[in-house]
């Protein structure tokens, strides 16, 4: 009995440190498990959380001049309404003629990269007889023309269903709106059931985290429309077929460090060469990709986003794929943020365990 | 009766009575109306229960907590002191990455307006008058403090 009480007097700090620790580890595995079966309906709620997250300071900024809650989400509905409603009339009938396009033509494409291919093939076997005899250049060309027969095939009906007219329309604005009215009271009441002994760590990670999803949220935007809008134009000027689709997928791709951007080099590559049958299209649009790449990672990054997450090149491939695994294409984007959010609470936590003052 | 109406319809009662409250703080003497309304956008309320422990002493610092109703113990290892209604503590978050030197518990059932050290820089990184409103309430507590204790 004695010892029993010596024993909790002398560790009391440090058991209950433990306690939190093992709780923040259950909340996050809990949540995480939730999330992977909850997958198949996350976008939605995803895009609207990212819509509403951005427009948020802007409602408090309307706030703040006295007016209630709904007026500024009022004004920035009907702006963002009208927004939204010209993006739809401009782009929407250009993006679908272009996917129309794309579906009518690709069996003339297949069959042009397919011709193309077996031009390729007897070139470098004259170049590099070896080649030949052990039939690597069959093997090759089988595996690409599988792939893009079952792969690409499927890309306009993955944007299709992607951005579905129903959750574009309905569902993301009225869960905006909803987020934006009353999303954070409910944040606030949960947090106020909190023991307040742990209130201002709280705060310190919650802020954190803000100030890291903030700026890459903000960073990535801007990104996606740096890389996209530069694709569509350059891409336009040289004539290049499907530039409009190929400048939004390479715009979004690029928010997937190192992958990203080779997606849309790739794709313009392709759809450039079968067009044009030569090379000197290639050469130009490798140039112009570079050019992008080398404008967005000098210039657009440091001086719009500003943030360095200090995560290593390994660990960022890493959380990459394993995000792209388990919640594909959402989890490669948003895999970075989530791991330098969790490296900021995981510091954090073993700086207050390492700091034992009591 | 329109013009009520639409008064009722249009401005943000709480927001208000919130502004009106902040603008009896000391730390936020003189500062300007709209300033008083981001503060009251960021402020976060919790309510403490009698007996409550609202922090440690030695304890980081990261908010500044003001008083909205209820009564708040404050001890240090020198002595302790009472803070009622409409005053604030844990200043010293203000300044930088500090600790608590003393520990906070609620006597009443309070009412806490908790502001956070980052929102706050926020705020005053937007509006640089301000903050430097606030350092200079801020400081000329500090000396006010400091005459009593030395000297």
């Amino acid at each position: 009995m004695k010892d029993g009480k010596q024993y909790r007097g002398k560790t009391v700090a440090e058991s209950s440190k433990n306690k939190v620790f093992i709780v923040m580890v259950m909340i996050f595995l809990v949540v995480c498990l939730f999330l992977y079966f909850a997958r198949a309906i996350l976008m939605p709620f995803l895009i609207a959380a990212f819509v509403a997250y951005l427009i948020f300071p802007l409602v408090l900024k309307i706030q703040s001049y006295g007016y209630r809650r709904w007026v500024g989400v009022a004004v920035i509905a009907v702006i963002l309404a009208a927004v939204l409603a010209a993006f739809l009339i401009i782009f929407i009938p250009l993006l679908i003629s272009e996917i129309e396009k794309f579906k009518v033509n690709y069996s003339d494409y297949y069959k042009c990269f397919s011709d193309y291919l077996d031009i390729l093939r007897r070139k470098v076997e004259i170049a590099i007889p070896v080649i030949k005899s052990y039939n690597i250049s069959d093997i090759i060309i089988e595996r690409t023309r599988d792939f893009i027969l079952s792969e690409v095939q499927k890309i306009p009906a993955y944007l299709m269903s992607v951005f579905s007219v129903f959750s574009i329309i309905v569902l993301i604005p009225m869960l905006v709106l909803f987020m934006l009215l009353g999303a954070d009271k409910s944040i606030n009441a949960a947090l106020n059931f909190l023991p307040s002994k742990y209130i201002e760590t709280l705060f310190s990670v919650i802020y954190k985290m803000d100030a890291i999803l903030g700026k890459f949220i903000r960073g990535q935007i801007i990104e996606v429309f740096f890389v996209g809008g530069m694709s569509v134009i350059f891409l336009s000027a040289f004539g290049v077929n499907f530039a409009l689709i190929i400048g939004i997928i390479a715009g979004f791709a690029n928010m997937i460090p190192y992958l990203g951007p080779l997606v849309g080099l790739v794709l313009a590559l392709t759809v450039g060469i079968i067009q044009f049958q030569t090379f000197a299209v290639a050469v130009k649009i490798v140039v112009v990709y570079a050019a992008i790449q080398f404008l967005d990672n000098n210039l657009v990054q440091p001086f719009v986003i500003g943030y360095n997450l200090n995560l290593g090149p390994v660990a960022m491939i890493f959380a990459i794929l394993a995000g792209g695994q388990i919640f594909g294409l959402l989890g490669m984007v948003f895999a970075i943020p989530v791991m330098a959010v969790f490296k900021t609470i995981f510091i954090m936590l073993i700086q207050k365990y390492n700091s034992v003052e009591i | 009766m329109i013009k009520k109406l639409l008064k009722f319809l249009f401005t943000d009662n709480i927001l208000k009575k919130d502004i009106d409250f902040l603008k009896k703080i000391v730390l936020f003497r003189d500062i300007s109306e709209r300033c008083l309304a981001k503060l009251a956008l960021i402020v976060f309320k919790k309510t403490y229960l009698a007996g409550e422990k609202i922090y440690e002493i030695y304890h980081e610092a990261n908010v500044v907590y003001i008083i909205k109703s209820g009564q708040v113990k404050l001890s240090a290892v020198s002595g302790g002191k009472i803070v009622e209604a409409e005053n604030f503590f844990g200043e010293i978050s203000l300044i930088g990455n500090r600790k608590h030197n003393c520990s906070a518990v609620a006597l009443k059932d309070s009412e806490l307006y908790l502001i956070y050290r980052s929102k706050f820089d926020d705020m005053s990184s937007s509006n640089n008058k301000a903050g430097l409103i606030v350092m200079r309430n801020l400081a000329s507590i500090f000396a006010k403090r400091l005459k009593y204790s030395e000297i």
